[in-house]
């Protein structure tokens, strides 16, 4: 199979995950690339044990967790380097704004909220929530991405939605201080 | 909060639509992907280069001491008064 096949085929939901992760467009267009590139450079290890679209998922998932890992660490040089230049009022790091075009316009403050929220979990939580309930993968699909066991993902599963619970009850109190 | 709220809240994720990736991005790809690749220098090479360079640094400490031993040698002739060369046995 070539690579300009996988593309058209995978294009979609690869670049639509990697907003579900970043919620930027410059950052999802970067790893979308990324995908397809490691996807090309590892098509011959690709053995058919798998389906394709699980292995892609596989890629983007990790491509996803890394461009982040690498994003929070540049974030956090960037605050240390803020810190050393007391006199320049521009900061080197601007927050971006969230950007998700599957998301209608009149409910973007609401998901911008929730999204938030899933972005505070573990890496492992944030992926489970991005796979099961925005890319509606089956809990096998899910264990078979995240290499998990079905009773993983579900206790997983359960975490994360205390854990999300906890976050947004914390915001939803914190805004209603503020008013 | 209570469950059900987090459920709602979840359920409301449905409503997210999937995305359809810029056009351009393919060409990047390509990009890429067929972007010729660096030429590789194997380890071999990479060793003789490195004896090389190690064996010219030796060479060039050489010919330096060299050049100071003899500035040292004929400064010491000088200040002696010493001819430079022994001419005893030369036919004049």
């Amino acid at each position: 199979m070539k690579i300009e096949e996988i593309y058209n085929e995978y294009k979609h939901q690869v670049y639509t995950l990697s907003l579900h992760y970043t919620q930027n467009k410059e950052d999802a267009e970067e790893i979308t690339q990324d995908v397809f590139v490691a996807v090309y450079q590892s098509l011959d290890s690709f053995r058919a044990e798998s389906k394709l679209s699980t292995w892609i998922y596989k890629i983007a998932v990790h491509k996803c967790l890394d461009f982040l890992k690498h994003k929070r660490a540049a974030k956090r040089n960037v605050f240390l380097l803020n810190l050393f230049r007391l006199g320049s009022n521009t900061p080197l790091y601007e927050k971006t704004n969230f950007y998700h075009p599957g998301i209608e316009l009149e409910d973007k403050e609401s998901f911008e909220k929730i999204f938030t929220a899933i972005n505070l979990l573990p890496d492992k939580q944030k992926t489970l929530i991005i796979l099961y309930r925005l890319e509606h993968k089956t809990q096998a699909e899910v264990a078979e991405i995240m290499n998990l066991s079905i009773k993983a993902v579900e206790s997983l599963y359960q975490r994360a939605k205390n854990n999300l619970k906890i976050i947004l009850s914390q915001k939803k109190d914190s805004s209603n201080k503020i008013d | 909060m209570e469950q059900q709220d987090i459920d709602t809240i979840l359920n409301q994720l449905n409503r997210v639509k999937q995305v359809e990736a810029p056009e351009f991005l393919l060409t990047r790809v390509q990009q890429r992907i067929y972007a010729q690749p660096l030429p590789q220098v194997s380890n071999t090479m990479r060793i003789y280069g490195l004896t090389a360079i190690l064996l010219l640094i030796c060479l060039n400490c050489w010919v330096t001491y060299q050049f100071l031993n003899h500035k040292k040698q004929m400064n010491l002739v000088e200040s002696m008064n010493l001819a430079p060369t022994s001419n005893l046995y030369e036919n004049e």
